[in-house]
């Protein structure tokens, strides 16, 4: 056992980190007020790599081991997780194609990706269609040599400002994956949601109307699209667990800040008991979670399967955030509601973690099939 | 034992309720977005007596006692948590202050048109570094001739910006402490009361909460309320009832994130079939009606003890304390049950959530709560706790 | 000046469901409410009064328990109550109970104005005003909004036909009142409490009423309850004016329900 980063991976945690305290962090309140990540963000993002970060070197990616893009991700959520989940988006939907896509999709599609002039989004969601992808309606008929896309996509995080996306609809020979460039006629973007938190996310059904794409547009194989889409998924609870992390990590500095500034009855409140037993518990969940994160992403740099790793992150991840944001809420008393302090806005945002990617729920589902899967029974959700 | 509900209480209700559907929900969203008070709503509700609910129908209110009251604040709370926050501001801790230990003289001027809905209550206490120890404010009142001149900051003080009527909390004595050297007072705007930073807050923005400002403010020796030197016991004694109370509005919150969580359950299908079939689902919404059904028993078996004339400080922090719990969760379960619909500002969910979370804060922390109940509790075993 | 408003509790008609068999119907989930027109009628009655002065008496007749719409109307400002209630009005039609109510009034007495529901939400009979105005021989005046009284007569604009009509009448009379005319008040929180706690309802029966056997015997029988037939989906008719007016008159010869021949 080694649970020491390479001389590498804590470099780059360490510029990581520099980069987001310095870049992101500060513009986090506005991002939340004016509800948008602001492109310069994003083209910054673009220049250190960043957007191309677990993208191979070919399509001018970063090359990021897991581990390292995990230490990316922390250090984004840490400074803002609305921006973090632009990125997180972003990145899943380059995955899909880096994992699925052809030799000439690739090289059509990730060099942009990775430049960052083209912005990825995975729409999979539907209004009736959540939790079950299977259930989806939306429909891709065969039309000569190209596919006519029609139903609606809900959901997606950067529709509207990606240049890319991945969508998922039903074939004659079932769900299927498709590369549907932004401009294609007949893809239109619904408003935006308007969310509890991560507003500084841009969330948008997507409307399908004999959107025309070309056969050489499918993702993987026809027919064959749920499996890219969960193979995707693995990734997808990696990242988003490494979020979580970088944001549970911020609330419960900001808690200790608070509590080792704060007063009353003539003692630091970080002298209580009370105070002391929250901050020691979010620690519990932050070092809990990491390991979780560290020994997935280990898995995955050692080419082994981590789905079920991830998934436990992810669960794990998005409870843990949730409850180190509540309880460091409360050791801001009054203050912590007010929109002043971040604490406010890290609670809000945090509440997506359960949802998104796959609710709380289903992982629980996919946590308990594999743990009964050593008993021979069988789990549906 | 009868757990009955009184014909009149029931038929008050309903008066509630119906009022809660018609007036207050179809505003709540726009006084969410707006960060305002809808004026509008606390004028109908004043006119049907509603800011008067617990008093005396001599002091102009309706005379439904603390019963009633919880009735109010529970139905409110199912509807929008900033319009009781508003209206428990004003009745549960600012008017209430007078009924509790004003003098008749006190009460025919100031709780009359507060009762009536005249005139709006506010309640002063938390300064920048007395918040939970409330005990160490700075805010100072020095006698001058027939009157006290206040200077001070009062923070976080709901209703600041819209009161006539603040009840203050301010000290007389230095050397005296909180035990004597602590008094109330009855303030009016008009005395000179400035209102400062108006916050903006994650969550009831359909209320107000603001600073309050006192330089030199002058108000008449007779507006002292209850003994001088001893405001800090009516003051105390104001927020038992209020917690009850709040109490009751967390009621309302939990009961309303019930319901929309079994409707939701109900129609929503994944996997071919309404996720209510799935266990998941099932056991959260079980939890949520068990600790709601708790909730409601300890908050009117703690009315019954108001009424009765017993002390119910513990109970009172009880209330508050698992009331604000039971609502946060059950909130956030219903959020869960809802999926990205829940996240979604154009349900109602989303705002329940940001709302719920201050009742865990104001009125005395949970943490303050348990300190509470736990001093009661020790004090039966002879140990005296200190926070 | 004196209005009467008859009032009317009714199983909620949005809580009602058909029982499974069919046959009747399934109110455990349903609750008693005040007929919602008669809400109106109420409201109408006390603007007239805010106006002009007077009282405002309201009268049911029901089991005791539909005390309650009579105490809500005291709540809501009616300064009298009348519940007229007898083991003997349980089978009451229309017909008795429009003869019990118009005895009610004759009792009260000195009584310038009848307000009444439009129609009531259970049954949307709406024939108690006519039956009340033809037995007390007053004047009728249906569906009405804006009731104004002045001097001896009650005007107020019908809603009866597709257009208002603005209708006036020398007193007595009886009005329904049109059943969108208002929007009834929230009585005051200490109303609500006054009235349920002093509970002045007075309660007649039959006798107090003088009811004849004559009166109280009803007029119809219920044999119970049926549903509407389910409809069959009807003909859509394509083509031309012309030719869809003569597939028109060809299908309604062939039902016998046109004479001549096509
Ligand atoms: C901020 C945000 C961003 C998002 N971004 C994207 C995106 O970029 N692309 C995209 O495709 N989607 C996106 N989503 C959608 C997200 O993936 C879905 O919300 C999620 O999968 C849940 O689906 P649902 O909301 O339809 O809930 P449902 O599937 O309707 O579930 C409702 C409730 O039922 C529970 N449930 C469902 N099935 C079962 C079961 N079998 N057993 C037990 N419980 C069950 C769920 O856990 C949940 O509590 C986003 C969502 C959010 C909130
Ligand atoms: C929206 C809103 C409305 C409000 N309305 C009013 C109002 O109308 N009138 C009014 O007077 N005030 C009002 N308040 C103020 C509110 O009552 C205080 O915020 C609350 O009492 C907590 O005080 P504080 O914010 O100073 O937190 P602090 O007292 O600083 O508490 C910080 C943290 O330390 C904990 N803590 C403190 N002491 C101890 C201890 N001894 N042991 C263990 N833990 C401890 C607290 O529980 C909390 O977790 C309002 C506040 C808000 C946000």
């Amino acid at each position: 056992m080694d649970f020491t980063l390479n001389e590498e991976q804590q470099m780059f945690g360490q510029m990581f980190g520099d980069f987001m305290a310095k870049e992101v962090a500060p513009r986090a309140e506005a991002i939340d007020a004016e509800g948008e990540t602001p492109s310069e963000l994003l083209e910054q993002a673009a220049m250190q790599g960043f957007l191309g970060a677990i993208l191979p070197e070919d399509y001018m990616g970063a090359a990021l081991d897991m581990t390292s893009y995990t230490l990316l991700a922390e250090a984004w959520g840490r400074a803002d997780l609305s921006s973090a989940t632009v990125f997180h988006a972003h990145m899943m939907t380059a995955m899909a194609i880096l994992a699925h896509g052809t030799e000439d999709q690739k090289a059509t599609y990730l060099e942009a990706m990775a430049m960052g002039e083209k912005l990825g989004a995975f729409a999979l969601t539907e209004p009736a269609a959540g939790s079950d992808p299977a259930g989806m309606l939306t429909e891709a008929k065969p039309d000569g040599s190209d596919y006519l896309l029609n139903g609606v996509k809900s959901w997606v995080t950067n529709a509207g400002r990606a240049g890319t996306y991945v969508v998922f609809a039903r074939a004659p020979e079932g769900v299927t994956g498709f590369i549907v460039d932004a401009d294609t006629p007949g893809l239109k973007v619904g408003g935006r949601e308007k969310t509890l938190g991560l507003r500084g996310a841009e969330i948008r059904a997507l409307y399908l109307d004999h959107a025309r794409v070309p056969a050489a547009n499918v993702l993987g194989k026809v027919g064959h699209g749920l499996r890219v889409a969960l193979s995707t998924m693995d990734f997808a609870h990696l990242s988003l667990a490494a979020l979580t992390l970088g944001g549970a990590e911020q609330a419960l500095d900001l808690g200790v800040q608070f509590a080792s500034e704060r007063k009353q009855f003539g003692v630091l409140i970080a002298k209580k008991q009370a105070i002391q037993n929250y901050l020691a518990d979010a620690k519990l969940k932050i070092e809990a979670l990491r390991h979780l994160i560290e020994h997935a992403s280990w898995l995955a740099v050692q080419g082994k399967p981590y789905s079920f790793e991830a998934t436990m992150a992810k669960l794990y991840g998005g409870q843990a955030i949730y409850e180190t944001a509540n309880t460091m809420i409360q050791v801001h008393g009054g203050y912590g509601y007010i929109v002043d302090y971040p604490i406010s806005r890290l609670y809000r945002d945090a509440r997506a973690m359960s949802i998104i990617g796959g609710s709380a729920e289903i992982q629980r589902v996919l946590v308990a099939r594999h743990v009964l899967a050593e008993a021979g029974i069988e789990v549906k959700p | 034992m009868d757990f009955t509900f009184p014909r009149e209480m029931e038929k008050f209700r309903k008066l509630v309720r119906e009022f809660g559907e018609e007036v207050v929900r179809p505003a709540a969203k726009a006084a969410d977005e707006k960060h305002e008070v809808d004026m509008d709503v606390i004028r109908q509700a004043a006119a049907i007596g509603l800011l008067g609910v617990p008093f005396p129908q001599k002091y102009g209110g309706v005379g439904a006692g603390e019963t009633g009251y919880c009735i109010l604040m529970e139905e409110l709370g199912k509807v929008c948590t900033s319009t009781a926050t508003t209206i428990g501001a004003h009745i549960g801790i600012g008017a209430m202050s007078i009924y509790l230990d004003g003098t008749e003289a006190q009460k025919q001027k100031y709780l009359v048109p507060l009762a009536r809905g005249e005139k709006l209550g506010a309640f002063a206490l938390t300064e920048p570094n007395a918040g939970s120890d409330a005990a160490s404010i700075k805010t100072k009142a020095v006698r001058d001739g027939d009157a006290y001149l206040l200077n001070g900051s009062k923070i976080y003080i709901t209703n600041g910006p819209l009161a006539d009527v603040i009840s203050v909390l301010a000290v007389t004595d230095p050397t005296l402490g909180a035990h004597g050297g602590v008094t109330a007072f009855i303030g009016e705007k008009q005395f000179g009361i400035q209102v400062g930073t108006v916050e903006k807050k994650m969550g009831i923005r359909g209320s107000a909460t603001s600073e309050l400002i006192f330089e030199d403010v002058r108000i008449p020796a007779e507006n002292v309320l209850g003994p001088v030197g001893l405001g800090f016991i009516t003051f105390m004694k104001t927020l038992d009832t209020g917690r009850l109370t709040l109490g009751a509005a967390t009621l309302g919150g939990a009961e309303e994130a019930l319901r929309i969580a079994i409707d939701y359950a109900r129609v929503r299908e994944a996997f071919g079939k309404p996720i209510a079939h799935k266990q998941s689902i099932q056991f959260m919404i079980a939890d949520m009606a068990a600790e709601v059904e708790a909730l409601r028993s300890l908050v009117y078996r703690t009315a019954w003890m108001v009424e009765q004339g017993m002390p119910y400080t513990k109970e009172a922090g009880m209330c508050k304390l698992l009331g604000s719990q039971t609502a946060s969760r059950n909130i956030h379960r219903a959020l869960q049950i809802l999926g990205a619909l829940g996240y979604s500002r154009d349900f109602p969910v989303e705002r329940m959530f940001r709302d719920a979370r201050i009742a865990e804060i104001f009125e005395g922390t949970n943490e303050i709560q348990r300190i509470v109940i736990a001093s009661q509790l020790f004090k039966e075993v002879g140990i005296r706790i200190r926070p | 000046m004196r209005i009467v408003v008859c009032v009317k509790q009714l199983y909620d008609p949005k809580m009602a469901r058909v029982s499974q068999s069919r046959q009747s119907l399934d109110l455990r989930a349903a609750e008693l409410i005040m007929n919602p027109m008669d809400l109106q009628a109420l409201e109408e009655a006390l603007h007239v009064r805010e106006a002009v002065g007077g009282e405002v008496t309201v009268l049911s007749l029901g089991k005791p328990e539909a005390d309650d719409v009579l105490l809500w109307s005291l709540a809501m400002g009616a300064d009298a109550a009348y519940l007229a209630s007898d083991e003997r009005f349980s089978e009451a039609d229309a017909g008795v109970t429009a003869h019990a109510l118009a005895a009610a009034i004759r009792r009260i007495g000195d009584v310038d104005a009848l307000f009444l529901g439009e129609y009531a939400a259970d049954s949307a009979g709406g024939q108690m005003g006519a039956r009340l105005a033809a037995m007390l021989r007053w004047s009728f005046l249906p569906a009405l909004a804006q009731v104004f009284l002045t001097d001896g007569h009650l005007s107020g604009l019908s809603y009866l036909e597709t257009t208002a009509r603005r209708l006036l009448t020398p007193l007595p009379a009886v009005v329904t009142v049109y059943h969108r005319a208002n929007k009834p008040r929230f009585p005051h929180g200490a109303a609500v409490i006054n009235a349920y706690r002093e509970g002045k309802v007075i309660v007649w029966d039959a006798d107090d009423l003088d009811m004849t056997l004559e009166e109280l015997a009803p007029q119809t029988l219920f044999r119970g309850y049926s549903l509407l037939p389910e409809r069959e989906l009807g003909t859509r008719l394509d083509g031309s004016a012309a030719e869809m007016a003569t597939d028109l008159a060809a299908m309604l010869q062939g039902r016998r329900l046109l004479g001549g021949e096509a």
